[in-house]
C-alpha cells in the first residue's frame, strides 16, 4: 500500500511502491501537470514532490495525490536505454585508485577489472546538477566517503562510495573515491534536458587508454 | 560612451546577483531552484515597482554596489535597512524613488540584516536559461553570463516605465536584529534526536560560513542517537540537516536535490526569509510548531498580502 508522508511544508514524499519503479510512478506524475507540483525528485525507492503550499496544503496535497494513485494500476515502463561510457583509469584521473586498492585489499588491476566488469543502473540523477548515482557496485568495493571532502573535482570524474559508483558531470567539491575519468560531456547546460541518461538506464563502462582519452 | 536604458556597475559589492522567484522544474536534473534567499523582500521590492512576484531583482549582500543609472523611471530597495545614497544624498528603503540619466546609486552597509533587493521599473534584457534568470555560478547560468555582478557589467532594459510612487506600509516592515525565533516543523528523521531539550531551549549562531547554498549553526551541537547511514531524501530550501559533527545545516536558495543526512526540521515556509536575514555570529532559537500551525501562519501571510496589497502569493 503506497504511503505519502509531508517533509516540512512544502515537499510530500510517496514511500512503499513495492514492485512499482520510481520512475514510472513519476513520468505518471509529470503527465498530470498538475498546477501545484514545482518539482518531483525520483529517488531509489521514494518519490519526492515539491510543491507551492500557497496553492495547496500539504494535509490536502497528501489526500489529492492519494485519490489519483487509488486503484490505478502501472506498468513499468521498458523505455530503457543502455549507454557504453568511455573511463580511463590512469593514475592521473584515478586520483585515489591507489588508496581504494589498499583500502579493499584488492590490487589494482582487480580494483579495474571489478568496477569495470559490470552493467549499472541509473539510481538517481541529481544532488549537483547531472550528478549520476550508478548501483550496484562490486562487493568487495564498497568503501565510506573520504573523511575530508575534496574542494575540487574534475567534470567527468567517477568515483565510488558506498554500494555505488559515480559520475560527477560537473566540476564540484565532493567526498566519493575517484576511481577514474570520462571524457565524454554527458551534462550540457545549454540544452533542455541538460543531460539525456535517465533514472533506470543501463550503463557499460569501456576502458580507455590516457592517449585514447587526451584524443577524444 | 553612455548608453541609453542601461544601468552601469561601477562597484559591484560584496555578492550582489540577479535572482527572479525562482526556478522551477528542474530540480530533477540537480539544478537547483535557486532566487532571493529573502523571497519576502524581493516580492515586496517588486510590488514597489508594479511588477508582478516573479520579476528579477539584484540581491544585495551584506554591502552593496555604485551604480550608474542611465534612464528615466524608478527604482526601489527593500529588505535589510542599508546605508544607500542617490547623487551623494541619504534615501529611504521600503518606498519607490524616480531617477533620471546619470544619476549614481550607492548602496553601502546592510544594517540590521544581510540583505537587500534593489529593484528597477522596467525589464532587464537577459536570456532565461532553464526557464529562470536567477543566477546560480556553480554552472554559471543566469544573470548577465552566469556570475555574481562585477565592476563594469552593464545592464539593458526595456520597457521602462514611470509608475506612482508607492511604500511600503509599516505592518510589512519587520526589523532583523530582535526577535530570534524561528519556527519549525518535525523533520522525518526528528526521532533521532538525542536531546529534544537542547535542541529547543538553547541557542544556535549563524556561521559566517554560510552561503546561497546552505546556513551554517553552530554553538550547540545536536547529538543522533543512532548514526546509521540512511538513504538520500529530498531536500529544499529551508531543510535542517545534521552532518556527523552535528552543527546543523540548512539548506537555502541554492540548495542541492538530494541529501543523505538525517533531516531532524524544516523552517516553517513563513519564516526561512527571516532566517536568511539574521546576521553571521547572531543567535537563533527553533520554536516547534505542528504543520498545520504552518498552514494557517501561510494562510494569515497569503491574506494579508492579498487585501492589503493585492499580491496574489498563490500565483
Amino acid at each position: 500500500m503506497i504511503k505519502i508522508v509531508p517533509s516540512g511544508d512544502s515537499i510530500i514524499i510517496i514511500n512503499n511502491l513495492n514492485n512499482l519503479k520510481t520512475s514510472t510512478l513519476t513520468d505518471y506524475l509529470e503527465k498530470l501537470e498538475l498546477n501545484e507540483i514545482e518539482d518531483i525528485i525520483s529517488l531509489k525507492s521514494s518519490v519526492g514532490i515539491l510543491f507551492n503550499p500557497h496553492k495547496i496544503s500539504s494535509s490536502d496535497f497528501i489526500k489529492k495525490t492519494k485519490n489519483i494513485l487509488s486503484n490505478k494500476n502501472f506498468t513499468n515502463n521498458n523505455k530503457i536505454k543502455t549507454w557504453e561510457i568511455p573511463i580511463c583509469y590512469d593514475k592521473d584521473f584515478a586520483i585515489d585508485l591507489n588508496e581504494i586498492s589498499t583500502k579493499c585489499k584488492i590490487d589494482v588491476d582487480q580494483v579495474i577489472k571489478k568496477h569495470n566488469n559490470k552493467t549499472y543502473e541509473v539510481d538517481i540523477v541529481g544532488f549537483l546538477p547531472g550528478f549520476l548515482y550508478l548501483g550496484k557496485l562490486d562487493d568487495s568495493l564498497h568503501l565510506p566517503r573520504k573523511n575530508n571532502p575534496r574542494t575540487h573535482i574534475p567534470e567527468g570524474s567517477i568515483g565510488i562510495a558506498g554500494n555505488q559508483t559515480g559520475i560527477y558531470n560537473i566540476e564540484s567539491p565532493g567526498g566519493w573515491n575517484i576511481i577514474g575519468r570520462t571524457p565524454l560531456r554527458l551534462f550540457d547546460k545549454l540544452k533542455n534536458p541538460p543531460i539525456k541518461i535517465k533514472q533506470g538506464d543501463k550503463i557499460i563502462f569501456k576502458e580507455i587508454t590516457k592517449e585514447e582519452f587526451n584524443n577524444y | 560612451m553612455i548608453l541609453n536604458n542601461t544601468i552601469e556597475i561601477l562597484r559591484a559589492g560584496i555578492y550582489s546577483s540577479i535572482q527572479d522567484l525562482r526556478r522551477v522544474g528542474f530540480k530533477k536534473y540537480g539544478i537547483p531552484k535557486s532566487g532571493p534567499m529573502d523571497e519576502y523582500s524581493h516580492i515586496l521590492t517588486n510590488w514597489l515597482l508594479n511588477k508582478d512576484i516573479y520579476s528579477e531583482t539584484i540581491e544585495i549582500t551584506h554591502y552593496g554596489p555604485k551604480i550608474r543609472i542611465n534612464f528615466k523611471g524608478n527604482i526601489a530597495i527593500f529588505g535589510s535597512n542599508c546605508d544607500a545614497q542617490l547623487n551623494n544624498k541619504k534615501i529611504k528603503i521600503g518606498v519607490s524613488i524616480k531617477v533620471k540619466n546619470g544619476d549614481i546609486l550607492d548602496i553601502k552597509k546592510c544594517i540590521d540584516g544581510n540583505r537587500a533587493y534593489l529593484g528597477f521599473s522596467g525589464e532587464m534584457k537577459l536570456k532565461k536559461v532553464f526557464k529562470s534568470l536567477s543566477t546560480y555560478e556553480k554552472i554559471r547560468i543566469g544573470g548577465i553570463s552566469g556570475t555574481k555582478l562585477n565592476k563594469n557589467d552593464t545592464i539593458y532594459f526595456k520597457n521602462i516605465k514611470n509608475p506612482k510612487i508607492k511604500n511600503i506600509p509599516s505592518s510589512f516592515i519587520k526589523r532583523y536584529d530582535q526577535n530570534n525565533i524561528i519556527r519549525i516543523i518535525k523533520g522525518m528523521h526528528f526521532n533521532k534526536v538525542d536531546n529534544e531539550k537542547k535542541l529547543l531551549k538553547n541557542d544556535f549562531n549563524i556561521s559566517p560560513n554560510s552561503d546561497r547554498m546552505g546556513l551554517r549553526l553552530t554553538n550547540n551541537s545536536i547529538k543522533l542517537n543512532c548514526n546509521d547511514e540512511i538513504e538520500s531524501t529530498v531536500v529544499t530550501k529551508g531543510t535542517i540537516q545534521i552532518p556527523r559533527d552535528g552543527n546543523p545545516i540548512i539548506l537555502m536558495s541554492d540548495s542541492q536535490s538530494t541529501g543523505g543526512y538525517p533531516i531532524i526540521g524544516n523552517i516553517c515556509k513563513a519564516d526561512i526569509s527571516k532566517i536568511s536575514q539574521i546576521k553571521p555570529n547572531k543567535s537563533i532559537r527553533f520554536k516547534m510548531v505542528s504543520l498545520s500551525e504552518s498552514n494557517r501562519v501561510l494562510q494569515y501571510e497569503r491574506k494579508k498580502f492579498e487585501s492589503k496589497l493585492g499580491i496574489d502569493l498563490s500565483a
